[in-house]
């Protein structure tokens, strides 16, 4: 605990080493950061971004970085951040340079336009893999806590393992989209037989008394002034929504898998010097939280399909309920989703074959509080309360974790060769911008 | 918080790492008078402290000093610390990031400024440099812009006219003989049966303007009809769609700048803003449109007290039958209105807050259109 370690600044006896404290033990992580305090440092890293039109972002991240690292501490010591601004700014001008390149390749009506605009959207989705395990590695190598450096194993199949099969279904799922609106074509390439928009005889005779009418005022027009009506219609066949209906529940059950094995890929490879993590969670608990999700979810849109659709719940009372929930209902998710998927992500983490355990305890109605106050508070002040809202944040997120110590915490030992590649911490480099936004 | 530098300025305590294992040594530094560090206790020769890397000041965060040894030396004695880099090092030490960061009085003249640059930006230099930057666009801009948006307006929310063509070719005629000289526009009339949205006039960004069948029921005469043509080919003159889409845009981009990425927020903090001031923009345009049909008016010898009576008349404050139910709320900031909506103007703000006086006042800063009592007033002086 804390006064068995004590503090930097209060040096018990001058000499080495400190006295061991007991094993087991826990050891709660402190933040020390001050709304008052950051509000200075977040201020000046704006306005100073602001004047020197975004160059100094590059020292405002290390600043803010440097601003929560430096006040969280976990057995007296205290974590550091120690990537230098103009590492970033490099990065960032060529990020910046890519990102001005993109932009007028989407605006402009060529074709060398157009290729670069798709060979950057497939260059980016193939590479996606890469790059997030080139962030991890840049963001990581970066941390240190007591003078030794954490690293991120850079496994790039295991990577493409983790994220080609999401990517590959969530474009199925976009492909599966667009079926129906080439509805001819799929038609002919199935051999399917048109679908016939029947309609109740009358209703279909009144329909085409008044296109008639309609249309003979319209002649000699273009055809963008016309009404749809008066077009040729536009012909659809309901039953190609079928695939992507399919598609996309298959998605939504697959998700809780791909989270699981998303965040098991990023624990895992996580190190801090030659200490490696290892992650324990069972798939089964992925799929426990998103399951109360869903139900809530279903819950929620089966009580409004009752109401608008039936006298069921007709009072005002029920309307006044529902609409407050669904208000409710976005921040709760967020809230939710994120506390559950933090404290399963973290508290199911051993370090170093178990000497080590980390416990996570985010409360869930407590961080939807703050995250709720949060964003009335920012909204109302026009952003002058964000700076409150981040210390506030990470004060409930930080606060709330905890490590189950089984040895000594002095043996961690620092990794040797720490300059690998160079070349791959410069493209990461680059893409932590992306990770930012 | 808890600063223990009693110690004379000569020495600081900290923790020692020798950036090789994760043990820590308690100990002391001291500076030596011909600029060396000795550690207490520790094996270590005398380093120079000039090859120990001493990072700025953060609040108050502990600092890691870099050792040329590879070790570091943790130390949350931050006052101490500086008084000591300030006795090694010779020029700098008065001008530092974290003075600027913890001085209030300079914050705070910051924030004002902020404030006032901010507000001039969005008051006066957004709405400027989205003007110049409209005007100096090509007109197939503003074309784009109204491209599908008829499709749109007729799928959604119109039905073809009722009205007879010798009527329409009646207003046809006024519209072309009251069309600016030398538009780089090619205007249009178009008449569209307003169903839900009622009696009110359209302009799309190319030039098509639409008319609703019952704002030609509610008009007494011509020129009513004509003096709202005129306001809603000042929309298009003056391109107050296009603007709007750039003065979003940069809205938007101040604000983002500010807040930064939404983890702590949800992320629809932003949206307060940018809608308030967005509704702003559009009563500016209104406003604007509103001084093109005045001027056009005037330039022609028309009464100007035509758009006043219009105004009364879709307002509902003349005793009229009302042609229709106006239930549509109407603003640029309703998502349901994006796409073909949001890139028309209309002539008057079809919201129902508008009749309600005593409401007027808080729905202002929400309402896209100005208060109609001072539209209306506008043009009875102009008559005077």
């Amino acid at each position: 605990m804390q006064d068995q370690n004590p503090d930097i600044g209060v040096a018990a006896e001058p000499t080495s080493p400190i006295q061991q404290a007991p094993v087991p033990r826990t050891e709660r992580v402190y933040f020390s950061g001050q709304a008052g305090e950051y509000f200075g440092i977040w201020f000046v890293n704006n306005i100073f971004t602001f004047l020197t039109l975004g160059i100094y972002s590059a020292w405002a991240k290390v600043r803010n970085l440097r601003y929560f690292y430096g006040n969280t501490e976990v057995a007296g010591g205290a974590f550091n951040f120690t990537a230098s601004p103009l590492q970033i700014l490099r990065s960032r001008v060529i990020a910046f340079a890519l990102f001005v390149i993109f932009i007028i390749a989407e605006n402009s009506q060529t074709d060398t336009g157009l290729y670069i605009y798709f060979g950057f959207i497939i260059a980016y989705l193939a590479l996606a893999p890469i790059l997030t395990v080139l962030v991890m590695s840049f963001q990581l190598r970066y941390s240190s806590w007591r003078g030794i450096n954490f690293r991120f194993n850079k496994d790039y199949k295991y990577a493409y393992r983790v994220y080609l099969p999401p990517l590959a279904m969530g474009l199925l799922v976009l492909g599966a989209l667009y079926l129906p609106f080439e509805s001819e074509a799929v038609e002919e390439m199935f051999g399917m037989e048109r679908y016939e928009w029947s309609s109740p005889s009358e209703e279909g005779q009144s329909a085409e008394a008044v296109a008639e009418v309609d249309c003979s005022q319209f002649e000699g027009l273009d055809a963008s002034e016309v009404p749809e009506t008066c077009q040729e219609s536009f012909y659809m066949n309901p039953y190609l929504f079928i695939p992507a209906v399919w598609l996309s529940v298959l998605f939504l059950l697959a998700l809780p898998y791909f989270d699981f094995i998303n965040q098991r890929f990023l624990a895992r490879n996580v190190a801090l010097g030659t200490a490696r993590f290892s992650y324990y969670a069972k798939v089964d608990e992925y799929y426990l939280i998103y399951w109360r999700w869903i139900l809530a979810t279903l819950l929620l849109g089966s009580l409004w399909a009752l109401k608008l659709g039936s006298d069921v719940l007709s009072s005002n009372s029920w309307f006044l309920i529902l609409g407050l929930a669904s208000l409710l209902y976005f921040p709760l998710t967020k809230a939710y989703l994120t506390s559950k998927r933090y404290n399963l992500l973290l508290g199911r983490c051993d370090i170093d074959n178990g000497k080590f355990r980390l416990q996570a305890n985010i409360p869930f109605l407590g961080y939807a509080w703050v995250l709720m106050t949060n964003t009335l508070a920012v909204m109302f002040s026009f952003g002058l309360m964000t700076a409150w809202a981040k210390v506030r944040s990470a004060r409930i997120l930080l606060e709330n974790v905890s490590v189950e110590v089984n040895a000594s915490l002095d043996h961690f030992t620092a990794e040797q060769e720490e300059k690998q590649n160079a070349l791959g911490e410069e493209i990461a480099d680059i893409f932590n911008v992306d990770l930012a936004i | 918080m808890t600063q223990s530098n009693k110690a004379s300025p000569a020495s600081l305590p900290g923790i020692y790492y020798d950036g090789k294992s994760s043990s820590r040594q308690s100990c002391w530094m001291h500076l030596t008078p011909d600029g060396y560090a000795n550690f207490d206790g520790l094996s270590l020769a005398p380093i120079k402290f000039d090859e120990i890397i001493v990072p700025d000041r953060l609040g108050n965060t502990s600092r890691v000093l870099v050792l040329p040894n590879g070790g570091f030396f943790e130390t949350s004695a931050n006052d101490a610390l500086d008084a000591m880099a300030r006795s090694m090092s010779s020029a700098s030490g008065s001008w530092s990031l974290h003075r600027i960061e913890r001085t209030p009085l300079l914050i705070v003249a910051l924030l004002l400024l902020a404030i006032s640059v901010g507000y001039l930006l969005v008051d006066k230099g957004i709405p400027y440099a989205s003007e110049q930057i409209a005007h100096s666009m090509s007109v197939s801009w503003s074309e784009s812009l109204a491209e599908g948006a008829i499709v749109q307006l007729d799928k959604y929310y119109f039905a073809p006219t009722k009205l007879a063509s010798e009527e329409q070719n009646k207003y046809r005629d006024l519209f072309n003989r009251y069309l600016p000289k030398e538009s780089e526009f090619s205007f249009e009339l178009l008449f569209r049966e307003g169903g839900v949205i009622g009696a009110n006039a359209f302009a799309l960004p190319d030039g098509q303007i639409i008319v609703t069948d019952e704002l030609i029921a509610l008009a007494k005469n011509e020129n009513e009809v004509l003096s709202v043509l005129l306001h809603e080919m000042g929309h298009v003159e003056h391109r107050h769609s296009l603007r709007s889409v750039l003065e979003s845009t940069g809205v938007a981009a101040l604000f983002v700048l500010f807040v930064g990425d939404a983890e702590h927020v949800m992320e629809w903090a932003v949206a307060l803003p940018s809608v308030l001031v967005q509704a702003a923009f559009s009563r500016d345009h209104e406003w604007e449109a509103d001084g093109y049909a005045l001027e056009r008016m005037q330039a022609h010898g028309l009464d100007s007290k035509h758009f006043a009576n219009m105004m009364r008349r879709l307002t509902g404050q003349f005793e009229v039958p009302k042609v229709s139910e106006k239930t549509e709320p109407k603003s640029d900031a309703d998502n349901k209105s994006e796409g073909a909506t949001a890139k028309a103007r209309d002539v008057e703000n079809t919201a129902a807050e508008e009749s309600k006086e005593d409401g007027e006042s808080l729905f202002r800063y929400l309402s896209t259109h100005p208060v109609s009592k001072e539209r209306i007033e506008r043009f009875e002086a102009a008559v005077k």
